[in-house]
């Protein structure tokens, strides 16, 4: 709301105000203001909304031409009669552009606020990341060269952080602006002094309604002292002297004066005493009476002799002249000076001398937020007169109310109510992927009404739903009327400003988000405020948090130009993700699975587990007290071996138990096996650092079973300790079938078995802990890549055009080298036909079980050999077909020259 | 109002001796925006100001007198000094003049006189 006064709005429906404009401006150290005598018309407008950024800009027309770039001042004044002119500042603003209109020989100027300089391309900001929100605000205004006026505010969701450069320059500074709008739930614009303003709808007048209060001072329902600052009222107390004061006592334990002087005769005052009665002092006597109550607002009232609280009287005081010069303090008396300082809060103070009103003194803070009374009989501000400054109540709010006096008949349009706001919705990913909070009691009562953000940059991580109750904090039940009205001028209302307009019985709570104001020949206003668009989100396919697991999200990263689809889940002993990224460069697909086999499992005097793997064991331990000494048999059912003996323990002496036997699973890489570790923790008594056993209540063993300590009182030596009780008692060869087993120790009761093992699963065959499965396609210009342990594909497949295989597996090539093993009983290889008996061309074979109806030089050597007898053995009868040619039934030369011409070898 | 005979000067020249009278007119200029145009029917509007307009009666003139006053009369602009009877005291306002016509019955000269006739002078600015 622009500061104005009470008389100015008074001003504003009477029949004859007069009124100005004043457009002020510096060049070359010369400032020159433009007044009614050179302004044609000025024309003040904006078009804004929530959560979002806003421009303000004023059309002006004159006589005199301003140069692009001039910052000008403009400014409405008024007045009725002969009172002087009083302005409202409607800001600075930047002459944009000017153009000379030969009609009427007059220039018309168009100026933007500041939020021009936010106008341009977006560039990296200097801040060092991570970055608040409000420090990267700032670094942006230092980048438009625009002063940050909420640089000390502590806005929606200020100290939040903004984890790395999230823009470029496909934005401008007003983009980036409009999401930081949207972060921080505040509409982000320029204000009359030209700072960058995160600002918050105002439902308060500055003088909160006080009549006489300054409108730039903010009313307050009270101030408190806690016992140090008071005020000096300048009141001489006298005779004359009554005071009316609305009171609480915050605190008791002492002697406390609201209000007034104590100069012995000379004094009046009230207060409590230290057990919280109320105390009156007046001419030189004090009366207490009842306790009041802490926090209780009372009312106090002294007429003449008369004192009444809360309207009744309680006391009527001696008469005599009270005189002298002594003050009347506030929250405490003054007689040479302060004392009996107050615990309390006030919420008013009059002070009449007979009939007149001196003071009427109401709680507030002026416009350097000091917090005091101010006295609207004198326009003075009382600050604390002491150290300490006074602690401040509620701002009194009050909605400023416009009636039908201030309405043109040519246009009064007030629509449908909208609201109250009680969903926020976080959306993304083409408004698929959203994340919401809602005031259920609202939505119940008055229906849903929701904000969509959709795709806004900072609010984009998995963990964007942290912002919602901030948002949701700050719209939470607003409802305002749609309108569009004409007004003769109200001029004071600024952008976000809530007011009431009401016509004769209607009041319309209204939102100021659009203005266009017209002076001119006269005076007007055209205000509007339209429906925003609505949103209905599906809430069932939405979620109340970004899921930290079993996500199902597409994050778009426009700085990046990368867009991430991501869906996951996570079980007990399984993960699951696909992931999609696209990026310029290539498309990324990965679908993992990791799936976890170790399970554990407890339990007393046995242990069972159905599904364990082979050699399964990852921890094994058994506990209790009854552990003794000698020979511990592990009993397994249903494996083999059933018995397994462990280790015997040094540890353990005659009598004695062990605390905790544990098996370990310690896997070597060598044998690729877990071998079981066995250990056996015992707690070891120890004198002078000794180990030592006790044999009787003072007698002690040392540990090598010699030496006998004994001690009068041994209390005080005996010290335990669990880990140099540990004993690694060796590996034992612990074979273990897979499937169902129960394991004890037989002939003790009373354990606790713990078990950690790894179960039998239907993912892998193998010994394994852990499997991870991943399959995965990156796409890039020059290639793909395809990756996984098993990849199908089905139909009929080609290769280069070289290589095809069709429906039925069968391939086809142009040339093969193959290194390893090929398999076939069919078909033809180097005009060899393929049989599961061989290889056979025409008459001659390769039969695999050795037939060959091949020959060699070797066979000629044999037959020649056989025909001459020199080879010194006969030709088996199994081989005399091989080599009778000619089937003659007998091997002679005559088959010697047929195998000759068969090999095309002549050997004489 | 005429409080002496030099009490009304145009451009700082007296023209008591010319006149048989002057009328003083404030007139409320009001700007467009008044009239009964709010919802509850009160007529509201601003006020442009109060005009002071000067409607000069001159008494019959002679030739010479009428020659001698005529340029005065035909500027587009004309500083008038009066007295006011808001500000108490002798102000200058810049006025612009409307038409005149004066009437002849016999023929103009130095001893005959034009018929009477009038002229209004209106403040350009507030007084």
């Amino acid at each position: 709301m622009k500061a104005h006064t009470q008389t100015f709005k008074d001003n504003l429906i009477k029949l004859g105000k007069e009124l100005d404009a004043k457009v002020t401006y510096t060049i070359d150290g010369t400032e020159t203001i433009l007044d009614g005598e050179s302004l044609s018309s000025v024309n003040p407008h904006y078009e804004g909304a929530i959560l979002k950024s806003v421009m303000k800009q004023v059309d002006i027309t004159s006589d005199v031409d301003i140069p692009v770039g001039t910052v000008i001042n403009v400014q409405f004044g008024m007045k009725y009669e002969d009172e002087p002119y009083e302005y409202v500042d409607y800001g600075n603003y930047v002459v944009k552009e000017s153009k000379y209109q030969e009609d009427t020989r007059k220039y018309y100027l168009l100026c933007d606020d500041k939020m021009l300089y936010a106008m341009k391309e977006y560039e990296p900001v200097e801040v060092t990341y991570p970055v608040t929100v409000r420090d990267y605000l700032s670094a942006i205004c230092t980048s438009i060269s625009v002063t940050f006026g909420s640089a000390s505010d502590t806005f929606t969701h200020y100290d939040e952080t903004i984890p790395a450069e999230l823009y470029d320059n496909t934005y401008t500074y007003r983009d980036v602006l409009d999401e930081i709008a949207e972060v921080t739930a505040s509409t982000i614009c320029i204000n009359k002094d030209d700072e960058l303003e995160v600002r918050y709808i105002n439902k308060k007048t500055g003088s909160g309604g006080v009549e006489g209060l300054p409108s730039d001072y903010v009313a307050l329902e009270y101030i408190e002292s806690n016992g140090t600052p008071y005020i000096n009222t300048q009141v001489n107390n006298s005779n004359s002297i009554d005071y009316e004061v609305e009171f609480a006592f915050t605190q008791f334990g002492s002697a406390q004066r609201v209000f007034g002087s104590s100069m012995n005769s000379y004094g009046s005052s009230f207060g409590v005493n230290s057990s919280g009665n109320l105390l009156i002092n007046h001419m030189n006597r004090s009366v207490t009476f009842s306790q009041l109550e802490l926090e209780q607002k009372y009312n106090f009232k002294k007429e003449g002799q008369y004192f009444y609280l809360d309207g009744n009287r309680v006391y009527t005081g001696a008469s005599g002249v009270i005189s002298g010069t002594n003050k009347m303090g506030l929250f405490c008396s003054i007689k040479y000076g302060p004392e009996y300082y107050a615990h309390a809060k006030v919420y008013s103070v009059k002070i009449y001398d007979g009939t007149t009103l001196i003071r009427d003194m109401v709680p507030c803070k002026n416009a350097s937020d000091i917090v005091g009374m101010y006295d609207v009989v004198n326009q003075t501000f009382y600050a604390s007169n002491n150290t300490g400054t006074f602690i401040e109540g509620d701002e009194v709010v009050t909605i400023d109310e416009i009636d039908e006096n201030y309405i043109k008949d040519t246009r009064a349009e007030f629509g449908e109510k909208y609201g109250p706001i009680n969903s926020i919705v976080l959306s993304r990913s083409a408004e698929s992927d959203n994340v919401y909070l809602r005031d259920e009691d609202s939505v119940a009562e008055n229906g849903l009404c929701e904000i969509k953000i959709v795709d806004n940059q900072i609010m984009n991580d998995n963990t964007r739903d942290r912002f919602l109750q901030g948002i949701l904090d700050r719209l939470d039940g607003l409802e305002y009327y749609t309108n569009d009205f004409e007004s003769i001028g109200i001029t004071y209302l600024d952008l976000c400003d809530y007011y009431n307009v009401k016509i004769f019985d209607n009041v319309y709570p209204c939102l100021m988000l659009n203005d266009e104001v017209e002076i001119g020949d006269g005076l007007n206003e055209i205000i509007y405020t339209e429906m925003p668009s609505q949103t209905v989100t599906d809430y069932t396919k939405a979620d109340k948090t970004d899921r930290r697991i079993n996500q199902a999200y597409l994050m778009v990263d426009k700085q990046n130009q990368r867009i991430d689809a991501v869906v996951s889940t996570q079980e007990d002993f399984q993960d699951s993700l696909s992931q999609l990224s696209v990026t310029v460069d290539g498309i990324q697909s990965k679908v993992e699975l990791n799936y976890d086999f170790v399970r554990e499992t407890s339990g007393n005097n046995y242990i069972s587990v159905a599904d364990i793997q082979q050699g399964g064991i990852v921890e094994f331990k058994i506990t209790g007290t009854a552990i003794s000494e000698g020979l511990l048999k592990l009993h397994i059912t249903n494996n083999d071996p059933e018995y397994i003996e462990l280790p015997i323990s040094t540890l353990l002496k005659q009598g004695d138990v062990a605390d905790e036997l544990s098996i370990e699973a310690v896997y070597n890489e060598d044998t690729k096996l877990y071998e079981m570790h066995v250990f056996i923790d015992k707690k070891l008594d120890y004198i002078n650092n000794q180990i030592v056993t006790r044999t009787s209540s003072n007698n002690f063993l040392l540990d090598n079973d010699t030496d006998i300590l004994q001690t009068e009182s041994n209390d005080d030596l005996l010290l335990e300790d669990y880990v140099e009780g540990k004993q690694d008692l060796g590996i034992i060869n612990l074979p273990l079938q897979e499937g169902e087993h129960t394991f004890s120790i037989d002939g003790f009761t009373g354990l606790d078995y713990y078990l950690k093992y790894a179960v039998l699963n239907n993912i892998t065959s193998e010994f394994a802990l852990k499997k991870h499965i991943v399959s995965e396609i990156n796409q890039s210009p020059e290639q793909i890549g395809i990756s996984a342990e098993k990849i199908k594909l089905e139909g009929y497949t080609t290769i280069n055009n070289g290589f095809s295989v069709d429906l039925q597996g069968n391939m086809t090539c142009n040339n093969a080298t193959i290194n390893g093993t090929i398999n076939s009983n069919n078909g033809t290889i180097a005009g060899w036909n393929m049989t599961a008996e061989g290889l056979t061309n025409g008459a001659v074979k390769i039969m695999n079980n050795g037939g060959t109806t091949i020959y060699t030089i070797a066979d000629i050597i044999i037959l020649r050999g056989h025909i001459n007898g020199t080879t010194g053995f006969e030709i088996p009868s199994i081989l005399q077909s091989r080599y009778d040619l000619n089937g003659d039934g007998v091997l002679d030369l005559k088959d010697l020259v047929l195998l000759q011409n068969i090999l095309k070898i002549n050997i004489e | 109002m005429l409080i002496n005979k030099n009490s009304f000067k145009i451009d700082g020249v007296s023209f008591a001796p010319y006149l048989e009278k002057v009328k003083f007119g404030r007139h409320k200029i009001w700007h467009k925006d008044a009239g009964r145009n709010n919802l509850s029917g009160t007529y509201t509007g601003s006020l442009v100001g109060t005009f002071p307009k000067f409607t000069l009666s001159f008494g019959p003139l002679t030739q010479a007198q009428l020659e001698y006053i005529t340029p005065y009369l035909e500027k587009a602009e004309q500083s008038i000094n009066y007295y006011s009877n808001k500000l108490k005291r002798q102000n200058t306002l810049a006025c612009y003049s409307g038409d005149y016509e004066y009437e002849n019955q016999n023929t103009l000269d130095n001893l005959d006189e034009n018929e009477p006739f009038e002229i209004s002078f209106i403040a350009r600015t507030k007084e």
